[in-house]
């Protein structure tokens, strides 16, 4: 008799029933990319975002006033050659120095050490973790170049337009962040953190050869414009980070050679 | 329980593991193969790292790669290459191991200093791990996969650079954490799971060879192993497994499918087993010696 019972089969209308309730009674909430920031900085928190990346800090800090050091005497003489427009070029190629050597460097330091596929496998992957670095020194860079526009202005004597020094920086930080992160979305994660420097290189290299035509159009480009594609690239930094965030990856850095 | 359903993994068109088809309940699971037979692309794709080509692994039914950050929290994993921060004391990179566990930070303190004093760390666990030798790196590596008191732990040859008391007390350890847990240990070093496997898993040419006990891997070469006087000529069938000294003189033990003249049948051993199952790559091994 019981036997007869469990071989009865469910109608499709029970089975909708029991899924229904079962997903009722679970309440299943889908991951989002804020739950995901929220739980990190709640469960785990913003200090442990920058654990075993001192060194690099140090040395960027290092390279960014050597950097500063050579450079800044030299502006005084491009503005009294009225080469004002190459000003705005170097900004606008800098600005991004910064975070590329903050986020290269920390990559590059995870391989050399070996830890880089260990943390790949933590609850809080290394993936995830570079994405809220991404973040983070997209912050710090932001920072940085504040505070260097206002030491440029502050040094030709308020003659240049802080506005544009400000928005030229912010769009080619977001640029170079987003193309970084849509070549990551073609590149293999092993292959990554140098091919996507070197293509970004290769690119800077082309901007230098054509620097008068690309100086005069940030000299001349409405302000304006600037300003709304800044929002525009800051806007699609975040929807790639998310996507970034939600894209399956392998995280292995070596093969075996069978 | 895992579970890998028909997994392969090619990478462009090499294939390295094909159709392999595995049920891991609590237990060692010893992964014994040669160095390049796949076991190292086994275990990282059982991590995450890799994802199949074909085939799928679930734990506990349900797919690893939709469980995510889930399944990595209940995840211990030591890599063959086990890296550290250098200027990091033991406490405090396992400290940061625990944060991004998302450990309790108080639990996570008790837990540091109970596995350190498993590892016999406790006292440089103050000390930063520049200054520490192989074996000691690789304790401070196995205390940090444990740290999550892990349902699943997989360990890549995690027995290199210990010496051989440290190595005994290891096998010691897994053998006790495996009652409650799946611990898959890949070696090459027969020794390190001939005692405490459940079950032998080896790969052969891409393919799953056997996932036996060890004692029926043994039964599979009985009446193949022999031992014969150093004297004896080997033919081209017979497979010369090691030697050794004796009372009665030098001894070469090997495996034959005939029973040798002069030659006493001994009991195989795992290794044995191990050798003639890949007497293969060790015939290709002795030639590339002899060149």
């Amino acid at each position: 008799m019981n036997r007869e019972r469990k071989n009865v089969p469910f109608t499709q209308e029970e089975k909708e029933n029991s899924i229904a309730f079962i997903l009722n009674e679970v309440n299943l909430q889908p991951v989002t990319f804020r739950k995901f920031l929220r739980s990190y900085f709640h469960e785990v928190g913003f200090r442990y975002l920058f654990w075993g990346m001192e060194d690099i800090l140090f040395i960027v800090g290092l390279l960014l006033i050597g950097v500063g050091t050579l450079y800044f005497p030299d502006l005084n003489l491009l503005f009294k050659n009225g080469q004002t427009d190459e000003i705005y070029f170097t900004v606008f190629m800098a600005s991004p120095l910064c975070y590329a050597l903050l986020y290269f460097l920390g990559i590059w330091k995870e391989r050399l050490l070996g830890t880089f596929e260990l943390k790949m496998t933590l609850r809080v992957s290394l993936k995830e973790l570079l994405i809220l670095r991404m973040l983070a020194f997209s912050g710090i860079s932001l920072v940085v170049s504040v505070g260097s526009n206002v030491f440029i202005w502050q040094l030709m004597s308020h003659e240049l337009s802080l506005m544009r020094l400000f928005s030229l920086s912010f769009s080619s930080l977001f640029l170079f962040a987003n193309m970084q992160l849509l070549l990551e979305y073609k590149i293999p994660m092993r292959c990554s953190h140098w091919l996507t420097p070197s293509i970004w290189g290769a690119v800077g290299v082309l901007f230098i050869w054509t620097q008068d035509w690309i100086a005069q159009f940030l000299l001349y480009v409405p302000l304006s414009i600037v300003i709304m594609i800044v929002f525009g690239l800051l806007l699609l930094f975040i929807y790639l980070l998310r996507h970034n965030y939600f894209m399956e990856k392998e995280g292995t850095i070596t093969y075996a050679n069978a | 329980m895992l579970t890998l359903n028909h997994v392969s993994k090619k990478f462009q068109s090499n294939l390295v593991l094909e159709d392999i088809s595995l049920t891991f309940e609590n237990g060692v699971y010893g992964l014994l193969s040669p160095n390049g037979a796949g076991k190292t692309t086994l275990l990282k794709m059982i991590t995450t790292l890799l994802f199949p080509t074909s085939g799928e692994i679930l734990w506990n039914g349900q797919a690893i790669k939709e469980l995510g950050a889930d399944y990595r929290g209940i995840l211990g994993y030591l890599p063959q290459d086990f890296g550290y921060y250098g200027n990091y004391t033991p406490t405090r990179f396992l400290l940061y191991i625990a944060a991004l566990q998302k450990m309790n930070k108080k639990e996570a303190k008790e837990k540091i200093d109970e596995l350190l004093e498993l590892v016999a760390l406790s006292n440089v666990k103050h000390k930063k791990m520049r200054r520490f030798s192989g074996g000691m790196i690789q304790r401070v590596g196995i205390a940090q996969a444990m740290l999550n008191n892990p349902r699943l732990l997989i360990l890549d040859e995690p027995t290199a650079g210990l010496d051989p008391k440290e190595r005994v007390r290891f096998r010691n350890l897994i053998h006790r954490l495996a009652q409650d847990r799946i611990v898959i240990l890949s070696t090459h070093i027969v020794s390190d799971v001939e005692t405490i496997a459940k079950q032998i898993i080896m790969i052969k040419n891409h393919h799953l060879y056997c996932c036996e006990t060890p004692s029926q891997i043994t039964r599979s070469v009985q009446g193949y192993i022999f031992e014969v006087p150093a004297t004896y000529q080997l033919t081209p069938e017979q497979l010369l497994l090691s030697e050794r000294e004796s009372e009665e003189g030098h001894l070469l033990r090997i495996a034959s499918p005939f029973v040798p003249t002069e030659g006493v049948e001994v009991r195989p051993s795992l290794e044995d087993a191990f050798l003639y199952i890949y007497r293969d790559e060790v015939n290709t091994d002795a030639a590339s010696y002899s060149l």
